[in-house]
Order: structure tokens, then sequence, then C-alpha cells
């Protein structure tokens, strides 16, 4: 709750004028049955046509005023409303993208873009209606009881026994229905879950003939949301017509009794009429009142949501604020200069000292890893799957921190290079390409914002996209995506590969880039890849062929290294990399010759 | 529906705050109006919702029936309430007590009545309505699941999502509150014109004076609205586009510190978005304060003109009392009904949508689709001629021909595109060929039902997708009787169970909705634990162990190997290790076999496969001189 004040505070001041607005409204609503009762009460029984005209007109007075009232109301709380609502976005999501890889493997994110959307919705819906019927409700329920009170003190048992039944069934309303609405919106997700997993695995699903077997799981599912929403509307149907009732009930007891209190002369007749629109209003106040219970709980949970988020852990290192607030609003990133493409470039050196590292929880992934590549030299890590690789290069990229020991960058301990800098010089190409909807040449550009036409051709010369985007029509402007092209998973492994040469990166860091690549293709990106000056490269994969030339070899298994040399050293003496030539080899040699 | 606003009448009201108690979209707030929607062809709609009502037929008369019964005690209500005014409005000393108790106990049971009908309507409408949704959902999923692959590779996920949620929410909604309260409005509204008619045309025409002025100030209000919403969804939709991409991708994101970037695009289009939802709320929140207006105002009408109505003596205060609450019952629905309108005919609109997917033609199967049948032996597949094309003029298979036996490995090789998956999928029958036949021992596999043909292959797919559930549910998925034990023997034969022992809950572990807290590899070897536990005749492998490392990857050949006697095994790579040992090796490049032979004979030819195969051990030339230093 404390995130909605803080969210509001900013605008006090609108807010403040809803509210205002919103009270001239209520006022005019209260006031109107008041002087109908004096049009009843004094015109008619006095037969004085003037009075009941200027009754009249001081009642569309009235009534314009409170238009006036409303409108004013509706215009300063959308303002506010939506205001709040773009700032939340917008600091959520700086946050999300300022959060640490370890808090980021903590949420899916599916969760976190259902914060960011969903739940940032709610809240700005519920602001909304906390700025017009938040404040209406009270007033129209206080006005409305002092109204009562003032033409009628008598009625005070009869008000409290009305108050009395709605307070049980609102009560009743809330402590039922709310768990039940949770549990039908569980129930609805548990669908949802199975009609995305049956879309998604469509073909594994009919390859295995599962359709029946999925259409029971679906069942299963869909009567359990069945019945928990019968359940739900079965409740709201028996309590809403109750309240009516109670109202009504009330109602013909207060005639009953007021008729009493007009034949002793102590009521008029106009005030009556009056005193049973009041009651009318209040029950529908405590209605807009329940609802905003109903609300409330369920804003209060998208609240919490989106307080774990940014309860989560940020990365690292003051310099790495993307805040926007402190950095130029017209400030065009596509303008900055991410690397001066005339300056020469120097590759980075990298040192792991004693790296120990674990995962949030579970057992180690490195233990005691130490081993150096010097500046432009290329090493290759190798090892089976699961034997901590991909680690090594989530370290360099500062993903994570190492539990234990340290990691040099260019001699420098990495901690102590701005984050922002250490990225920016060092390009990754991951195991699954992730590409961005927008063209191909949006994706390669993707990394530096904008680059020559003969940086480009270069990039896609080296990672082959050049082989295949010719046969595009469209070329580099071919959109990819849902409304573009569908690439395969070499093509794409490619794309994202010339995104990162495009870089010109002081280290490169290749996480089995080049694995959907079919063999001729790629044999060619290695050539390429070894002309690259400047620049330090680690590639790891689970093929020697892939780290032959490597000027070294990390052997790793189970997160040591359990050697290090070049090929020829590792074959002479490590049994490891031995028993890993042989499989991929034996075979090979035993067709030796051709 | 709207805020619920001030009732300055009396008498009650429909308890149409059910809708708004409803959990799973934003109710109540600001009148939504959202971009209009018209269903193409209402009566045909309809029509087919009614099928679905099946048994509820006479349930559904009887909640009319109460239905109206709630209404007309709601319209006679303010009747009522007005000679019970007339009874007491001669003032002190003047009070008809008797006829006051009679009113007033006639006026209970009215209430009485009404209350009860409004409870049992709702009531029964929710069974009938959730009976109706529950069997649309079941269709549809049933329908989806006999869908051809083609119509998931051609629809986005997205909007049949939205299909499959959204636009049965809406039914549902429809369904539970709308249509009563169309209809209930509609016979108010009749009803308290009727009324009004009947106790003075006078005070009627002077209460509905306002009503053109009110139609003109919505109507007006609510086209501008309606534009303003589309805008703001348009804004909404691009800015959910850029939260889901950049949260995917955030690993990417950061890497490349394209962080700036991002929330650039982010901004300008939240600040687009803020301005057309402030645009949106103020247009769609006017209408409520103006309609109080014109209740008002039209309440006021009523006063005066009553008042010297009775002045003059034509009126009892009594009528203008009842007039005030019907002229209440006549505003408040004709409100109401404008928005259930458009809500109606948004829900009818989703439900063509949803119709449009139930009349997408299932998998033809001319030969029944007889689910069991004996499971079917194998001896010999065979490829006559094959072509295959997804776009006419884009031919991705074209002259294929082979033989794959029992016992014996075909391999299938060739650069990306050339073909191999597709390949996949006409064995499958998710696709059929459009020339040439696939044989399997001499009987075409289109006469052959498509659960059978799928039933004699275990096929670890390229992509390998993993349920939200546990590591062992995983496996057994391949077969659904298997025991635990058996599921075990499967993992060891895919070497999964190494990793899977290791992982925090073996093989309890849950996996996530895409199966992300394993590494690729980790999934492939759970995909063909599957495969294996299925104990196919068939077993087809694409790119199984692509991203498996190559000593766990050669202990899988192994156990493959023994597992070859007795089937037909047919392997896709472009690593070409993993199928040296094939009896026949194609290579497939443009979609046409250009060479087929054993590994050795085809190094032999030096033709597509040697140059593939020294693509691949261009460096091995030297590793293999390296070798000697081994021994």
């Amino acid at each position: 709750m404390r995130l909605l004040f803080r969210s509001l505070s900013p605008y006090w001041i609108p807010a403040l004028g809803a509210v205002l607005l919103m009270t001239g409204e209520v006022v005019a609503d209260v006031y109107q049955p008041l002087l109908m009762s004096r049009i009843v009460d004094v015109g008619i029984r006095t037969g004085d046509l003037p009075f009941i005209l200027s009754s009249g007109f001081r009642m569309v007075l009235i009534a314009f005023l409170g238009s006036i009232g409303g409108v004013g109301c509706t215009i300063l709380s959308s303002y506010t409303s939506q205001s709040v609502g773009a700032d939340l976005r917008e600091r959520l999501f700086a946050h999300t993208l300022s959060l640490s890889f370890p808090s980021l493997d903590t949420t899916s994110p599916p969760t976190l873009i259902t914060r960011l959307t969903n739940d940032v919705t709610q809240v700005q819906t519920f602001v909304l209606m906390m700025l017009r019927m938040m404040v209406r409700a009270p007033l129209l329920l206080v006005g409305g009881t002092v109204m009562i009170l003032l033409l009628n003190p008598s009625l005070t048992p009869f008000l409290i026994a009305f108050y009395a039944t709605l307070f049980l069934g609102m009560g009743l309303l809330i402590r039922k229905g709310l768990p039940l609405f949770n549990l039908v919106q569980k129930k609805l997700d548990g669908v949802n879950r199975v009609v995305r997993e049956n879309l998604a695995g469509i073909r594994l699903i009919k390859a295995f003939v599962r359709g029946e077997y999925e259409i029971e799981r679906f069942r299963a599912a869909n009567r359990e949301l069945k019945d928990s929403t019968v359940r739900v509307s079965r409740l709201m149907s028996g309590t809403l017509p109750l309240l009516f009732l109670s109202m009504n009930l009330c109602m013909i007891a207060i005639l009953w009794f007021g008729a009493h209190q007009i034949q002793g002369g102590t009521l008029q007749a106009g005030k009556l009429i009056a005193i049973i629109t009041y009651l009318t209003q209040i029950l529908h106040s405590m209605m807009m009142v329940a609802f905003l219970i109903v609300t409330l709980a369920r804003v209060k949970s998208s609240i919490g949501r989106i307080d774990e988020v940014f309860a989560l852990e940020r990365e690292a290192h003051g310099d790495n604020k993307i805040d926007r607030r402190e950095q130029p609003q017209e400030g065009n990133p596509q303008e900055l200069p991410l690397w001066p493409s005339s300056s020469p470039q120097e590759p980075w050196s990298i040192e792991f000292q004693q790296v120990r590292f674990r995962y949030r929880k579970g057992e180690p992934v490195l233990a005691d890893l130490s081993f150096r590549v010097e500046g432009g030299k290329t090493l290759g890590i190798l090892g089976s799957t699961g034997s901590g690789k991909s680690t090594i290069l989530a370290l360099i990229l500062r993903f994570y921190e190492p539990e234990e020991g340290r990691i040099l960058v260019h001699g420098m301990p990495m901690h102590k290079i701005p984050l922002t800098v250490l990225r920016r010089r060092i390009a990754w190409v991951s195991q699954n390409p992730f590409l961005f909807s927008g063209t191909v040449r949006e994706n390669i550009l993707w990394g530096v914002g904008e680059a020559t036409e003969e940086d480009l051709q270069w990039a896609s010369r080296i990672a082959r996209v050049d082989e295949f985007i010719e046969r595009f029509p469209e070329g580099y402007e071919t959109l990819i995506g849902q409304r573009g092209v569908t690439l395969s998973g070499g093509q794409k492994q490619r794309i994202s590969l010339a995104r990162a040469l495009l870089k010109k990166p002081a280290i490169l860091l290749l996480d089995d880039a080049t694995s959907a690549v079919d063999l001729a293709t790629e044999a060619s990106i290695q050539e390429g890849l070894r002309s690259l000056q400047g620049t330090t490269v680690i590639v790891v994969t689970q093929r020697i062929s892939s780290v032959v030339f490597a000027d070294s070899i990390l052997v790793l298994e189970e997160g040591r290294a359990q050697g290090w040399g070049t090929h020829r050293e590792l074959l002479r003496c490590n049994p490891i990399y031995q028993d890993i030539f042989r499989s991929q080899m034996e075979e090979e040699l035993r067709n030796g010759g051709t | 529906m709207g805020e619920p606003r001030t009732e300055s009448g009396f008498g009650r009201s429909s308890p149409a705050m059910g809708m708004a108690f409803r959990p799973g979209r934003a109710p109540g707030g600001p009148v939504y109006l959202g971009p209009k929607e018209k269903p193409r062809n209402t009566r045909r709609t309809v029509g087919r919702m009614v099928q679905f009502l099946s048994g509820g037929w006479v349930t559904l008369l009887f909640v009319f029936v109460l239905v109206c019964i709630a209404s007309l005690s709601n319209l006679l209500g303010p009747y009522w309430i007005g000679k019970v005014v007339d009874t007491f409005v001669g003032g002190t000393g003047k009070v008809d007590f008797l006829a006051l108790k009679t009113l007033l106990i006639q006026l209970l049971a009215l209430y009485i009545v009404g209350g009860v009908c409004t409870f049992l309507q709702y009531y029964l409408m929710a069974g009938i309505s959730q009976d109706v949704v529950f069997r649309i959902r079941e269709k549809l999923f049933q329908h989806l699941q006999n869908l051809p692959v083609a119509f998931f590779d051609r629809r986005s996920h997205g909007d049949l999502m939205s299909r499959m949620t959204n636009d049965i929410e809406n039914i549902n909604m429809t369904l539970s509150q709308g249509i009563l309260q169309v209809f209930s409005s509609f016979i108010t509204l009749t009803g308290a014109f009727l009324m009004m008619v009947f106790l003075s045309p006078l005070l009627t025409l002077l209460t509905l004076m306002v009503i053109p002025l009110g139609f003109l100030v919505t109507t007006l209000l609510s086209r501008n609205t309606r534009k303003a919403f589309s805008l703001q969804q348009k804004a909404l939709g691009d800015l959910n586009g850029l939260i889901e991409e950049s949260i995917t991708g955030i690993w990417i994101v950061k890497a490349f510190t394209g962080e700036r970037k991002v929330s650039d695009k982010f901004s300008r289009i939240n600040r687009e978005l803020r301005k057309q939802g402030i645009w949106a709320q103020i247009l769609a929140g006017t209408v409520p304060p103006l309609m109080n207006l014109m209740n008002n105002l039209s309440f006021l009408s009523t006063a005066v003109g009553g008042g010297w109505l009775v002045l003059r003596g034509s009126l009892s205060v009594g009528i203008v009392a009842s007039f005030l609450q019907y002229s209440r019952q006549f505003m408040r629905p004709l409100n109401e009904m404008a928005n259930q309108v458009n809500l109606l005919q948004a829900a009818l609109a989703g439900a063509e949508r949803v119709f449009e997917i139930l009349d997408e033609s299932p998998e033809v199967d001319k030969n029944g689709d007889s689910k069991d049948g004996s499971p079917l032996q194998v001896n010999r597949i065979e490829f006559v001629d094959v072509h295959f094309s997804y776009l006419p003029e884009v031919p991705v298979l074209r002259d294929l021909d082979f033989e794959a036996w029992r016992g014996k490995t075909i391999a299938i090789v060739g650069p990306t595109g050339a073909g191999k998956t597709t390949l996949v999928s006409l064995l499958a029958r998710f696709y059929e060929p459009s020339r040439g036949r696939i044989l399997f021992d001499d009987r075409d596999i289109r006469t052959i039902p498509k659960a059978i043909v799928r039933g004699a292959l275990g096929i670890v797919l390229q992509d390998t997708y993993l349920f939200s559930s546990t590591v062992r549910e995983n496996i057994r998925y391949g077969r659904l009787d298997a025991t635990d034990e058996e599921v075990l023997e499967a993992a060891r034969m895919a070497e999964a169970d190494p990793f899977i022992r290791r992982l925090p809950q073996g093989y309890d572990t849950m996996l996530s909705d895409e199966g992300l807290n394993i590494s690729q590899g980790e999934r492939q070897l759970i995909s063909l634990a599957r495969a294996l536990l299925a104990n196919p005749p068939i077993l087809v492998l694409d790119e199984a162990t692509s991203n498996v490392d190559t000593r766990t990857e050669l202990h899988i050949q192994r156990a493959l190997g023994r597992l070859r006697k007795g089937r037909i095994s047919i392997v896709i790579a472009h690593r070409l290790s993993t199928i040296r040992d094939a009896d026949v090796i194609l290579v497939l490049q443009e979609g046409r076999i250009v060479e087929r032979g054993t590994h050795r004979s085809l190094l032999e030819a030096k033709s597509a496969y040697h140059a593939l195969y020294h693509a691949q051990f261009r460096r091995q030339a030297e590793l293999r001189s390296s070798h000697n230093l081994v021994e």
C-alpha cells in the first residue's frame, strides 16, 4: 500500500482537486431530495406555484453545479490515474531491466511480464476508482445518514437495524466471497496453462497421439473452473437479493412508522419521501464500498506482486544506472558512440583466480577455477553437458558474482570496471539465439546503434549471414518474427553472431554458437573468426574440432579444471581429453585414409 | 457496466452488481466502451450458441419467466408506493391506516416475490451459463486437438490463446449476466413507459423531454470514446509487445547494454499510452456525470410539472411520487442498455471468433479415427516419388524416393533448409505429400488412421517441448502406463539419469513452463528418454542430440545400437559423427536426394557427402597426425 501512496504523491494536487470536485457532486446529490421534499411539503400543500418554480430553478442550478463537479473530477482523476500508472510502469520496467541475474533466476519471465502489464493496469484502474468512488461512497453514506437524522431523529433505531443488516451481508459476502474469487482465478489460470502448453507442444502431442489424454486433462481443469465459478455465482445470487430485500423491509417499516408520525403531525409526507430516497442512496453507497473492498483485496495482491519485483536486488554498481532521470531525455542512444570505430581496438586479457561459484542453491558449479588468457588469444573451453562451461561466460559478463576468488579483466579486478563499459566491450553469442522483432538489419545493429555499411557487410560476411540474406527479396530489410519470415535455428545463430561481431569487442564469447549451423557454413565461419584482430575469443563447446586451433584449451569436468594446454599438449598427457578425443575421433580414424 | 450511481428515487433496483464482483477483469470503474465490434452474422451465431444449451432449455425458459415476474414486481413497486403516499398525504390526522396496512402487506409480498425470483433467476442461470461455457471450452479444445499441424503453424499462438480465454470469458459474462440484464431492462423500460402513460400522458411527456438530449450527448461522446479507446488499445498492445520481448530477451539486452535503448523506446510508447489513456478515460468518465445531470433534469421536470398538475387538482401526490420513481426506472435501463448491447455485441463477435476455429476442418482421416486398433508393426517404409511444398511456388521436397528396413538405420544429412525436418512431418502425417506416396509395408499411410501411424513412431522432435510437470511425468508422457522402474530404465538408456539425479529433487524436480531451468542438452536427453519409453517400431531422431556433449552422445549411440534390432531407425543429423554407422545415408540438398550410400561408399564417391564431411573434419587432418602422440 505504501507503494500506492508513494506513486500518488507527485500528483497530490490533481488528486486532491478530484476529491474536492467529487465532494461538490455529492453535496449536490444529497441536496436534491431535500429540495424535492420542500416542493411537496411547502409548494404543493400551500399551493404556492412560484415556490415550486423557484425550488425547481434551484434544483437545476445545483444539478448543474454537481455535474461540473463530476466532470471536473473525471478529468482530474483520469489525468492522475493514467500518470500514476505510466510512472509506475516506467519505474518498474527500469527496475526490471536493472535486476541482477540471481534475482532474475528467482522469477520467471512470464510472471515479470504479468506484473508489468496486468498488475500495473490493476493499480491504475484502482487509482481511478479510488478518486471517484472511494470518496463518493463514504460521502453519500454519511450525507444520507445525516440528512435522515436531521429530517427525523426518531428513525435512529431503524437506521441502526438497517446498517447492521447491511454490514452483516457485506461481511458475509467478503468473508465467503473473496477466497472463492481467488479460487476461480486460480482455476482459470489452470485452464489457461493447459491451453498454452497444448499450443506450444502440439507437434509433440500429435506425435505421441496424446490428444485423448490432453482432452482428459483439460476436462478436469475445465470442470474445476466451472464448479468454482458456479459456487461464486450462486453465493452472489443469494446475497444480493437478500440485501435489497432487507432494505425494502426497512423501507416498509419506515413507511408504517412514518405514517404514524404524520398522523401525529411530527412529520410531513415530503420528508418521508426524501427519507426513503436517502435510504436508497445509502444502500448504493454501501454496495460501492463492498465492491471497493473486493477490488482493494485484488489490488493489494497486485501491489504485493509489484513490490516483490521492487524488492529484488539490482545489479551492483552505481554506474549502471539506467534510471532515465539521470540521463538527458532527448539523448538518442543511437547517436551515442559505443565504440570509437577509428581508435585502435585493444583486446582484453582475462584471468580467473581461485573462482568458486554456485547458483542460489545447489552444488558448486565452479570450484577453485584458475586460468589466464592473454589479450588477443583464443581460449577453448571443452566439457560435457552441465560441466559449468556456460557459467564461466556468465561470470565474465558479470551476470553473476563469484562466491570466492576473483576475476581480472585487462589486469583489473572486474568489479572495478563499470558494468556498462565492461559489457560494451564484451560480445556474447548465446546458445539459444534471441532476436528482436524488426528487420534483420535492426537486429544486427542492435548492439551498436549504427555502423557503416562496410562494417555491416564485414560482420555478416564473417557470420555468413550474407549467404542466406541474399536469397530474401528484401535483403537486410526483411522483417523477422510474428509478422515476418520464420528463420531457421542456424540462420538465427548466424544473425546473432553478426550482431556480436559488429561490436568489435575486446572479448568475444561464443557459447556453442554454431550448433545449429550446417557443417560447411560452420567451417567457413570458424575460418573467419580466426582472422579477427584485437579480440580475445573464448569458445565454449563440446566438439574438439572447434577448439583444435585455440591457443589454449581448458578441459572442464564438473566445474573443475581437469586439463589446460594446447591441443597437442592435452592429447599427450590428459586422459580426459584423450577420452573425449577418442569419442569423437575413433570412427574417423578407423575410416582414415579416405 | 458503469459505476453504480446514486438513485435519488426509491424502491429497489436490480442486483446488477453481481457482474461487478466477478473476478478476472477490472470491473466497475469507468464505463468501458471498447472498440466497437459487431458480429457479422448475429442470427447464425446466436443459433450456434443455442446449440450448446442442450438440456438447459427448460430451465432457461423458466428463468425467463422468473425475469418477467421479477421485472414486473420491480415495476409495480413504485405504483404501490404512490398509493401508499396517497394514504398519508392528507397530513396530520388524515392518514388512512386501514388502507395503508393492506398496501404495505401487499408491498411486502411484492418485494418478497421479486427477491425470490431474482435470487432464483441468477442461481439457475449460473448453472446454465457455466454449463454452456464448459461445453464451448471443451468442444473448442477437442477441436483444437483434431486440427492439423498446419493450422498451428499458420496461426499466431497469442491469437488462439486470446480466443480460448478472453473471448470465452466474454461469452461467459454475457451469458451469466448480460442476457438477463438486457431482457429485464427491456421489460422494465417498456413497463415503466406503459405505466407512466397510463398514469398521466402529460407528465410522461414532461418526464421524457430530456431523453433526446441525453441520447444526443451519449452518442456524441461514445463515438469519440471508442476512437480514443482503440488508440489506447493500440498503444497498450505495442507496449506489451515491447515488455514481452525485452524481458524474454533480458540476457541479450544486458549483455549488449541495450537498457537505454529499450527504456527509451518504452518511455516513448508509455507516454503515448498515457496520453491516449487520459483522453479515453475522460471521455468515458464524462458520461456518468452527464447522465446524472439528465436524470436530475428529468427528475426536476417531473417534480415541478407534477407539482403544478397536483395544484390544478388533476393528479394526486402519490402519482407524482410514483412518477418520480418511474422516471428513474426509465432512465437507468436506458443508460445501461446501450452499454449492455455493446457488451453483448462484443461477446457475439468473440463467439464468432471461437466458432471460426470450430469451422476449421479437422485433420481429414477418411479411414475413421479408430484410436485403438492394434499397434502397427512395420517392416519397411518406402517413400515413392514424394513431392511437397508449403507454398505452391516453393517446393520443399522433390522426387523423394527411398526405403527403410526393419533392423536398419537410415540417416539423412544435408544443410539447413534442405527439407530434413519436413520429411519427418510427412512421415508423421502432420502434412500430406502434394504428390507421391509414403508406404508402410506397401500400404499407403493415407489409408492408415493417423493415430495408428503416429503410434508406430517414436519421434524426438527438434523443438524439445517439455511440460510444466516433474521430470518423471515428462518422461512418462512417452507411455502413460509405464512404471517408475520403466521410466528409470528409459532415462538410463538416454543417458539422462546422471544429470537428473543431480537436480534438486531428482526425478520429482518440477520443470518450468518452457523447461527454462535446465539446459538445451538436458532437455534433449529427457525428450529422448520419453521417445525410448514409448518403445516404438519406428524411431525418428531429428537432431535429437545436437546439444549433447560428444561423450554422452557416444554412450547414447551405443545404447541406441542395441535398440536398433527389430525396429526402423531414421536419424537426422548434421553432426556426421552420429550417423557413421547408418546402413544408408541420404544426402539431401534443396529438397532432393543428391546422393545415397554408406559412409564409406559416399566418401569414396568424393561428392556432396565427401564435401560435407571434409568441411566438418577439415581440421581433423591435423588431428589425425597428432594422434600418434596419444599412444
